[in-house]
């Protein structure tokens, strides 16, 4: 008996630790995934004879085996060139194989693309006349390009007085040798078809800033500038071939990790990058693929997981730009209460870009980096599906973003936390940056979106007049941020596939309010009153009657008039928002010309403002400290501290939209997902609290469409405005988001999608405040299911009580619905730069 | 030749009530599974992952017991010295009592592993020949447990006689045993706190430790075949299973039939005792009384391993259980629960505090029984019997007692408890240790000669009147309540209870103890 009992004392813990387990979230949002890439044999540039035929070969590389959705079968297509009207070439499918057909010499442009036309590859033939024993010269750099440039450009030839389409290809001036700038060299394989052909070729030409050895096919540059050179052949047995190339003043040739450190995080003032490879995840650089090529490498420094793939001491960390006065507060707190754990105020980036950075269409995968080491195979309840979770490991260094306001000990599952400034896989901080065309992700693509929630955003921007050209960005919370960026371009970008938000911005700044100017206040029973903000809002005991005491009955569910409840309510947030000097000061300003918008979480765009409610003050109402003060567990407090006074009126920013810049972006209900908002426990605990209080089956469960009921009005007003596609997909462009005022604008200036947004681009608002005015109160169902009323009320009191307004597409045409952007239109785009 | 009416009732009601805390014991095993499963079921793998390593363990369990009831069964002196003189073959005797052990470990494997069956097949849905299938689960593994407990039996039995002649050797062993399991315990719970209890069950339901689970599996040969067999019904495995079992169950039976007939035909042979000459030393018959207890508490192997070497562990034990139960209650979820009873947690460090001494000190309330045959000696010798008794119970308790305070202190040194409790705990704890070892000593002076124990009273004092305490003032904690006003409440309150018993027992125990019937 009594070792029994000794037994059962040892397992005790086990047992009881076992039952507070939380179980996991089983409800998934599917994404519908398309091709990772293109892989072929094929170089940039290859040769074929006008007799017979080229057999074209090429395989789809799926991420994670993911099955793909529709439209990603691969196609073939060819276009010339040169400016010729009589196509050289064609393509012919013959028992489901493509054929490459020549018709006539020149130049052509083979494209290998999913049928949506989102992923492609691209090589350039030449065509040669091989009936009269004719050959052709054609020269590839040693390193393969990446086969993937956006970034194209007219060259204008001056024999033939046409227009030939030709890739930007960039080169650095300067090569690293031994951690030391040294003038660049690159070679070049140089082949003739027939092969014989080689020993008759010869320089004809180059340009004065590079020296060319035919011999090895080296080019040692000497100074920047635009850059070629020519190959001729004896006796014209081929016509003469050029390469060009651009060589960027101050740039650094990127070919290895070093490399790409050296110019980016461990760089006092930064380097010009160049890429001239890809820098891939651990499982994309060691595959079978990678390996049979010599232009892939690897993100990190070693390929092992469990030393987080050496990228410990190799990414960049800085405090946050954004608000951080809550963490302040708390690590002042946590000087006298060591029981609980400071936070951090550092933001880690992958990289960190201080000078214009040049992708010649490579790929960065911040998958090693931001990716959470674990997974966990759930099967979802619904579909009975298994999914791969992914989960965090205590070896990730990505681990989700920073708070803005926690009301709860941050480090043991607080109620809610507001979130902050992100990590980011590129950081670009300073003025006057170009980046051009660079294929960005931070992570392999995900099946689901809640898989994304800790790998940060794509590309963070921090500076002014900034330039993002020719780029496709992936894989995100959110995919691009930029806050108190004046000036900032996004020209022929494509943003995919975010947790959120494709493009956020802000501003850092903020005003905090004037607190003892004279504001007008409208009280429960309608009459104003005029008083400073300190004294309406501070906390009072007894039955005095001022913010608190109307904030309490709105909390606790204590008033009949609805109507004059929300008057008093917006009288409250109106003076929190003290807009003075704030409207029209813009800090942030971007345009968005010919972007492509594909697959958000929530929606494309974002122009966010601070949460702003009176309980960041004031900590108003005083009822939520007072019931969340008495949660204690031996004199320690589950609410340890609630700060206040730590927000503030956000200066707006502008964003205009120009061009063709499309939103492929349409969801049904549960495709629109709201969680990757806010971090909440809100819903875990009041959900728990009918499992152990036997509430019965009347208190409805708690999910984030009620803590952020904004889903159910969305689609209703689209419903009532018959902006649906087929009754229920949904398409927002814009989501102006956060409680307190949001004085941000967004202009459309010759936007060719102007008639298909709704209500002529005009904002239509949500007003959360009603649904939380509507809510039963509870009193007369229960201490539990007034707790829940109650918890959720608190959301607003954090938030603030102003309408989230969101611009939608009128899609009830489907205009652009199951369509993607092409690359193509994208170089199409890129070509209209030039002129 | 029959047994009289009262004793039959009390028999039944001893029956009734075992059969209870045995139900309860499985109720609760059920439950803790179905909360797991639960809670894991829709992590692939993990479901069947973690039946078949909680059949396994159910099965090493089931193979300890074994053990100890075929040590019972084949190497019982008395036993053999009975069957000797009866014309029954070796063969014979093996067998009825491997029927025996089947029929025991059947019962038992079907009690544990059926209800984990029938849970498994709900949660998943299963069809009724997996409910079917499973009553036969018990009977196939009692081919490899039994027969894994036959080859091991006789080994162990060599081992415990080889302790119980060596005391110093049985001393070391013991203790080191305890401090090695000790060890292990708080290597596990530091674990598993780190990973359950502060929210990172993610480590242990990820991919990596699933399939490390599995390849712990793969290693839990033949068992693991058995539990795939049942619960991914993959019959290749039985044969298997069958295969490795019944070599085993071969080899176990044929090792224990060979060490059987040696222990009997050999072993047993009555020896002449040589008698050891002692020298007699005069002393105090107080001092002879403490000297004669000590020497007891550390050289009786059954005390060793039940109370001295426990209580030298007490402090590190008490510490690793009370420390990981303020972080389960202190994070998570049950931050919030609990958070609405302030001094939930106080008024738990304290309820375990009293159980800890009271489980420790409880291998040591045998006061009289562990005296066997001698008490008829204590009732003849010269001494008093208060004297007697006095020194046999305090000596126990002045050990509990030591290590209590060495145990409470260490818990406020190392902040798990508050030094502003500590007094409060030391001493409603001594107060409920001292209670419960006095009324066990009435028991024992209330026992009949044949008779069993009744614990009903130590039981009431020392688990009950605790534990009914703890729940009204952690109700009390609800309607804040003072800790301080709580820990008053004890204090009276242990003390009202102990006041009768203590004043009256005094002036029983002379007439109890001559009441007290010996065997001569």
């Amino acid at each position: 008996m009594k070792k029994k009992n000794l037994i059962i004392l040892l397992l005790m813990p086990f047992v009881i630790s076992l039952l507070g387990i939380v179980a996991v979230n089983v409800s998934f949002h599917k994404v519908d995934n398309d091709i990772a890439a293109i892989e072929w044999e094929y170089n940039e540039k290859e040769a074929f004879g006008t007799k017979g035929r080229m057999k074209l070969q090429a395989n789809a590389i799926v991420d994670n085996d993911y099955q793909v959705s529709e439209g990603n079968e691969l196609v073939w297509e060819v276009k010339n060139a040169d400016g010729a009207t009589e196509p050289h070439a064609k393509i012919e499918q013959i028992n489901g194989e493509y054929y490459l057909v020549p018709i006539s010499a020149g130049e052509v442009i083979v494209t290998c693309r999913n049928q949506k036309g989102n992923v492609s590859k691209t090589m350039r033939v030449t065509i040669f006349d091989s009936s009269v024993s004719g050959g052709a010269i054609v020269i590839n750099p040693a390193i393969r390009s990446s086969n993937d440039n956006i970034d194209v450009y007219y060259r204008k030839d001056e024999e033939s007085n046409q227009n030939v389409l030709e890739n930007n290809v960039y080169y650095g001036e300067y090569d690293l040798k031994d951690g030391h700038k040294v003038l660049a060299s690159f070679n070049f394989n140089i082949t003739t078809q027939p092969a014989e052909l080689k020993t008759s070729l010869f320089v004809k030409a180059k340009s004065d800033n590079i020296d060319f050895d035919l011999t090895t096919g080296k080019v040692t540059v000497k100074k920047e500038g635009d850059a070629y050179f020519t190959i001729g052949c004896g006796n014209d047995l081929a016509a003469d071939k050029t390469e060009y190339f651009k060589i960027v003043n101050d740039g650094i040739n990127v070919y290895s990790f070093e490399d790409l450190m050296y110019c980016t995080n461990k760089s006092t003032n930064g380097e010009i990058v160049v890429l001239r490879k890809s820098f891939e995840s651990s499982d994309t650089f060691t595959s079978s693929v990678a390996k049979k090529y010599n232009n892939v490498a690897l993100f990190g420094t070693n390929t092992k997981k469990d030393d987080a793939y050496g990228l410990t001491d190799q990414v960049y960390r800085f405090e946050t730009t954004y608000n951080h006065e809550y963490i302040d507060k708390w690590n002042e707190f946590v000087k006298t209460k060591t029981t609980y754990k400071p936070l951090s105020t550092e933001v880690i980036t992958g990289l960190h870009v201080q000078k214009d950075f040049y992708g010649n269409g490579y790929t960065i995968n911040f998958h090693n980096l931001t990716y959470p080491y674990g997974v966990q195979k759930i099967t979802d309840e619904g579909s009975n599906q298994v999914f791969d979770v992914a989960t965090l490991t205590d070896k990730n260094l990505f681990r989700g973003p920073l708070s803005f306001y926690t009301l709860g000990d941050p480090a043991n599952m607080p109620l809610i936390t507001a979130f902050g400034q992100d990590n980011s896989g590129m950081y670009v901080d300073g003025n006057n940056i170009v980046i051009n065309d660079v294929n960005i992700k931070n992570c392999d693509d995900v099946k689901i979106f809640s898989n994304l929630d800790y790998v940060g955003t794509v590309m963070d921007i921090h500076g002014d007049n900034v330039t993002v050209k020719n780029s496709r960005l992936a894989n995100g919370k959110n995919v691009i941020r930029s806050f108190s960026s004046m000036n900032l371009t996004l020209d022929n970008c494509a943003f995919s596939r975010s947790r959120n938000f494709l493009f956020v911005t802000g501003s850092n700044e903020y005003e905090k309010i004037d607190e003892t100017a004279t504001k007008e206040f409208v009280l429960e029973d309608g009459t104003n009153t005029n008083a400073s903000a300190k004294d309406f809002l501070k906390q009072v005991e007894g039955n005095e009657v001022n913010g608190d005491s109307i904030l309490n009955n709105y909390v606790m569910g204590e008033f009949t008039d609805k109507e004059k409840m929300e008057t008093s309510l917006l009288s409250i947030q109106s003076a929190l928002n003290d807009t003075t000097g704030i409207a029209n000061n813009f800090k942030g300003e971007t345009t968005i010309n010919n972007c492509y918008f594909y697959q958000s979480g929530i929606a494309s765009i974002a122009l966010e403002s601070l949460f702003n409610g009176p309980f960041l003050y004031s900590k108003v109402p005083s009822g939520i400290e007072n019931m969340l003060g008495m949660l204690s567990m031996d004199d320690t407090p589950v609410i340890p501290y609630i700060a206040e006074n730590i927000s503030g009126v956000s200066y707006p920013v502008k964003v205009k939209i120009s061009g063709n810049t499309s939103f492929y972006d349409y969801k049904n209900r549960s495709g629109l997902d709201l969680q990757g908002l806010i971090s909440e426990n809100i819903s875990a605990l009041a959900n728990s609290f009918e499992q152990v209080g036997s509430t019965g089956t009347d208190v409805p469960k708690i999910t984030i469409d009620n803590i952020f009921p904004m889903k159910n009005d969305l689609f209703e007003v689209n419903q009532e405005k018959d902006w649906l596609y087929n009754g229920s997909y949904i398409n927002i462009p814009v989501a102006y988001y956060g409680g307190g005022a949001n004085l941000s604008k967004v202009e459309f200036v010759n936007y060719r999608d102007m008639a298909h947004l709704g209500d002529a681009g005009n904002p239509v608002e949500i007003n959360l405040l009603k649904n939380y005015l509507d809510l039963e109160t509870g009193k007369n169902d229960g201490l539990l299911k007034m707790m829940k009323n109650l918890m959720l009320k608190t959301v607003t009191v954090v938030t603030g009580f102003e309408p989230f307004k969101f611009i939608c597409m009128n899609g009830k045409d489907g205009y652009l619905y199951g369509k993607t952007f092409t690359t193509s239109e994208m170089r199409n785009n890129a070509l209209l730069q030039g002129e | 030749m029959f047994a009289s009416e009262s004793n039959i009732k009390k028999r039944v009601v001893s029956i009734l009530f075992s059969v209870f805390i045995f139900i309860a014991f499985v109720f609760v095993e059920t439950f803790v599974f179905i909360t797991i499963i639960q809670k894991i079921k829709n992590h692939q793998n993990a479901p069947s992952t973690f039946m078949s390593i909680f059949l396994s363990i159910v099965s090493a369990i089931m193979v300890l017991l074994a053990i100890m009831q075929a040590r019972k069964l084949f190497f019982n002196k008395k036993d053999i010295e009975q069957l000797t003189i009866h014309p029954v073959k070796s063969n014979q005797i093996i067998l009825s009592k491997i029927i025996m052990l089947f029929f025991s470990q059947y019962v038992l494997g079907f009690s544990f592993t059926f209800p984990l069956f029938v849970a498994y097949g709900v949660i998943f849905h299963k069809f009724a020949s997996f409910f079917y299938l499973a009553l036969f689960y018990p009977m196939l593994s009692f081919i490899f447990e039994v027969g894994l407990a036959l080859l091991l039996v006789y080994p162990f039995h060599l081992c415990i006689d080889f302790l119980k002649k060596h005391l110093v050797i049985q001393f070391i062993v013991s203790v080191v045993i305890i401090l090695g399991f000790c060890i292990i315990y708080g290597a596990a719970l530091n674990i598993f706190m780190n990973l359950v209890a502060k929210n990172q069950i993610d480590q242990i339901l990820n991919v990596t430790s699933i399939d490390k689970l599995i390849a712990i599996k793969k290693w839990l040969i033949p068992m693991n075949f058995l539990a795939d067999l049942f619960i991914l019904g993959q019959p290749l495995k039985f044969v298997f299973y069958l295969l490795v079992a019944l070599g085993v169950f071969t080899l176990g039976l044929s090792v224990c039939l060979v060490s059987y007939n040696y222990f009997r035909n050999v072993n047993i042979q009555k020896r002449v005792k040589t008698n050891k000459v002692h020298k007699f030393r005069f002393s105090k018959p107080t001092t002879a009384l403490i000297k004669k207890e000590t020497i007891l508490l550390f050289k009786n192997s059954n005390y060793i391993f039940s109370f001295t070497g426990l209580l030298i562990m007490q402090p590190f034990l008490m510490y690793l259980v009370i420390s990981s139960m303020n972080t389960i209650f202190t994070t998570g979820l049950f931050a919030y629960y609990l958070s609405f009873m302030p001094s939930f947690l106080p008024m738990i460090d304290l309820l375990l505090i009293i159980l800890f001494s009271l489980i420790i000190s409880q291998g040591a309330n045998r006061f009289l029984e562990s005296e066997n045959k001698n008490v008829r000696l204590m009732k003849t010798i010269p001494v008093r019997f208060k004297r007697q008794l006095y020194v046999k119970t305090f000596i126990p308790f002045m050990f509990s007692v030591v290590s209590l305070l060495i145990s409470v202190l260490v818990l406020c040194i190392s902040k798990v408890v508050s030094f502003k409790y500590f007094a409060f705990d030391l001493i409603i704890s001594m107060i409920v240790l001292f209670m419960y070892t006095y009324v066990s000593l009435y028991e024992e002076l209330k026992t009949k000669k044949d008779h069993q124990r009744n614990y009903l009273l130590s039981s009431l004092y020392g688990y009950v009147l605790p534990l009914i305490y703890i729940i009204v003032m952690i109700v009390l904690s609800y309607f804040r309540v003072s800790i301080y006003v709580l820990y008053g409440i004890g204090l009276s309150f242990f003390i009202l209870v102990g006041l009768p018993f203590i004043i009256t027992f005094p002036r029983k125990v002379d007439e109890l103890f001559l009441k007290m019937e010996v065997v001569n």
